[in-house]
C-alpha cells in the first residue's frame, strides 16, 4: 500500500515531476537502430517521459532525437524532410542538424540572423547493439555511458526487441520484478505437478541491497533435489535481469544457457516501452537464431504476433483472444503467450495506474517494496541535488543474473558467486 | 537434527542489518541466532498479525512491512 501522493510521485514521469526528474538522470534506450536504418532515411516520431520527439539518422549516420515541433509555428517535424545533415520542416522550410540548431531559415531576410538565435532541444543519442540511447537530462549531470554486461555481448549473441504495453510504466515494472507470479500466471501446463516452479510455489525469498539497486533471490526447496535458485538483478532505475540457463520442466540444461531482461521506458503516463533482452550467459556459446525466435513466439512476441508500432496482436480490444476451454484444462490464464499473459494482467488495471492505496501487499511482495522504496529514495536525492543510484555504470557492470541448482546447506552468494558474476569483457573506453 | 543446527548463519550477514518478514517458527530460531552473533535483526509484519505479539514478547523489534524493507540491509521471506 502506498500514499496517494507517493503513488503519483513514482508513477508521473513527465518533465518536472520527481519520477521523470530521476529517469532524467539515466541514458535510457530510445529506439531500434533499425527503426532508422540508413542515412537520410525517414525519421519517426516517438515519445518519451511524455515529450514528442522526432529520431532520424542524417547523411553522416548520426542519430538525432529532437523535439518534435518546429519553433516557428509548432509543425510537426515528421512531415518534414531528411537531407543534407539536418530535419527540414516542410511548413516554411526552416532546417535543423542533429543538435537542434537552426542551420537554415529561408522564408526569412538573407541578412537576418535570426536563425543564430533559435534552438531545438535536441538530445544527445548513443548507438550499441541495435539499441539507439538517449539521455534526457541536465548536460552537466550527463553520466557516463551504459555499460551493462548484456552491452558488451557481440551481436552474434545478443537479441533485443521491444514492444508497447498500454499501462503505467511502474505496473510493467512491478510484475516483472514480481518473483512468486511465474508459478500462477506463467503455468502453461496445469496438469504438471513436476515443473521447477509448480513443485514449490512459495519459494524462499532474500533481498540485498545494493549501489546499484538490489539482487534478489526466490529459492525453491526441491527435497532430494537440492534447492532451484532463480537469481535476479533490480537495476536502478527500470531494469530486471533474470537467468535461464536451466528448462523450467525439468531442470535440465538449456541448449542456449542465456540471460534475460526488460528495462521498461516510459512512453507517457499511461503506456510503456517493454525492451527484452537476451544473450548466452556463455561466451563460447552463440545465441542460435531459430532458439532465439522459438522463445520469442513462446513470450508471445514473435513475427505473427506483433502488429505495426510494435503492439500485440492479442490485446484489451479482443480480451487477449483468451481461450477459457484452454484456460478450463491446460494453461493457468487462457492467454498464449508469457509476456501476453502479463500484459493482460497489467494493462487491464485501473487507469490511467492502478491504486495503489487500496492495494494488500503480502510477504511475497518484498521486491516490489523495496523497489518502491529505491524510486521514491531516488527521487528525493535528484530533489536534494544527489546522483540516484546506479547511474554510474561501474556500479552494475559486473553483474548478471542465473538459475541453478544448489546443495542445501550452501548460501547462494557463495554458492553463484561467480554465476552472479560477468562474463564478458568490459569496455574500457567509457 | 534440532532445527538450530540445520541453520547456518550465511558469512555475508556479519556486519549487515536483516529483516525478515514472517515470524515462523523456523524464522524464530534464526532471528535468535542472529541475535547471539549481535547482527541487527528486525521482523517484518502486518499490523493485523496475531504473531505481531509473539515476536515482540520473543525480543524482537517487529515493524510493518514496509517499515521492516526500508531499515535493512538484506530482507528475506521464509
Amino acid at each position: 500500500m502506498l500514499k496517494k501522493e507517493d503513488n503519483e510521485r513514482l508513477c508521473l514521469t513527465s518533465k518536472g515531476t520527481p519520477m521523470g526528474e530521476v529517469f532524467r538522470r539515466y541514458w535510457i534506450p530510445a529506439i531500434l537502430s533499425e527503426e532508422v536504418p540508413e542515412p537520410d532515411s525517414p525519421q519517426i516520431r516517438l515519445k518519451l517521459l511524455g515529450e514528442d520527439l522526432v529520431a532520424f539518422r542524417d547523411s553522416e549516420g548520426k542519430v538525432a532525437i529532437l523535439d518534435a515541433y518546429c519553433p516557428h509555428r509548432r509543425a510537426h517535424l515528421f512531415w518534414g524532410r531528411n537531407e543534407q545533415c539536418g530535419i527540414r520542416c516542410t511548413y516554411h522550410g526552416w532546417k535543423f542538424n542533429r543538435d537542434g540548431e537552426c542551420v537554415d531559415m529561408p522564408n526569412e531576410p538573407s541578412d537576418s540572423n535570426f536563425k543564430q538565435k533559435v534552438h531545438l532541444t535536441s538530445y544527445p543519442t548513443w548507438e550499441k547493439n541495435g539499441i539507439v540511447w538517449t539521455y534526457m537530462g541536465p548536460k552537466e549531470e550527463q553520466p557516463n555511458l551504459p555499460d551493462y554486461e548484456w552491452l558488451r555481448a557481440p551481436i552474434t549473441h545478443f537479441q533485443v526487441s521491444k514492444t508497447y504495453e498500454g499501462c503505467n510504466w511502474l505496473q510493467a515494472l512491478e510484475g516483472g520484478i514480481d518473483t512468486s507470479h511465474s508459478s500462477f500466471a506463467h503455468n502453461n501446463n496445469i496438469q504438471d505437478k513436476n515443473s521447477l516452479r509448480n513443485r514449490a510455489t512459495n519459494p524462499k525469498l532474500e533481498v540485498d541491497k545494493t549501489d546499484y539497486g538490489f539482487r534478489y533471490v526466490g529459492i525453491r526447496d526441491l527435497q532430494d533435489d537440492g534447492n532451484y535458485v532463480r537469481a535476479y538483478q533490480f537495476i536502478m532505475p527500470s531494469q530486471q535481469m533474470r537467468g535461464q540457463m536451466l528448462k523450467w520442466q525439468d531442470g535440465s540444461q538449456e541448449d542456449y544457457p542465456t540471460i534475460r531482461g526488460h528495462i521498461w521506458v516510459p512512453i507517457d503516463d499511461e503506456s510503456v516501452w517493454v525492451w527484452n533482452f537476451k544473450y548466452t550467459s556463455e561466451p563460447s556459446i552463440p545465441l542460435d537464431p531459430d532458439f532465439s525466435l522459438q522463445q520469442e513466439i513462446a513470450f508471445g512476441r514473435g513475427p505473427d504476433d506483433v502488429l505495426p508500432g510494435f503492439r500485440l496482436k492479442r490485446n484489451p480490444s479482443n480480451d487477449y483472444l483468451i481461450d477459457r476451454e484452454v484456460q478450463r484444462t491446460k494453461t493457468f490464464t487462457g492467454i498464449e503467450g508469457i509476456n501476453t499473459q502479463d500484459y493482460a494482467l497489467q494493462e487491464t488495471m485501473e487507469k490511467p495506474f492502478t491504486d495503489r492505496t487500496k492495494e494488500r501487499l503480502g510477504t511475497a511482495d518484498l521486491a516490489i517494496i523495496a523497489a518502491r522504496q529505491l524510486l521514491l529514495e531516488a527521487t528525493r536525492d535528484v530533489e536534494n541535488g544527489k546522483a540516484p543510484k546506479g547511474i554510474h555504470p561501474e556500479t552494475s557492470r559486473n553483474v548478471r543474473a542465473c538459475d541453478a541448482f544448489l546443495p542445501k546447506g550452501i548460501d547462494w552468494r557463495e554458492g553463484l558467486k561467480e554465476n552472479m558474476t560477468a562474463k564478458y569483457q568490459l569496455i574500457k573506453s567509457n | 537434527m534440532p532445527l538450530a543446527e540445520q541453520l547456518v548463519i550465511p558469512n555475508y550477514f556479519f556486519g549487515k542489518s536483516v529483516a525478515i518478514l514472517g515470524y515462523s517458527k523456523e524464522v524464530s530460531e534464526f532471528a535468535k541466532m542472529l541475535r547471539e552473533h549481535e547482527i541487527s535483526v528486525v521482523i517484518g509484519l502486518r499490523p493485523v498479525d496475531d504473531l505481531w505479539a509473539e515476536a515482540e514478547r520473543d525480543g524482537f523489534e517487529v515493524k510493518s512491512l514496509w517499515d521492516a524493507v526500508e531499515s535493512a540491509d538484506i530482507i528475506q521471506v521464509w
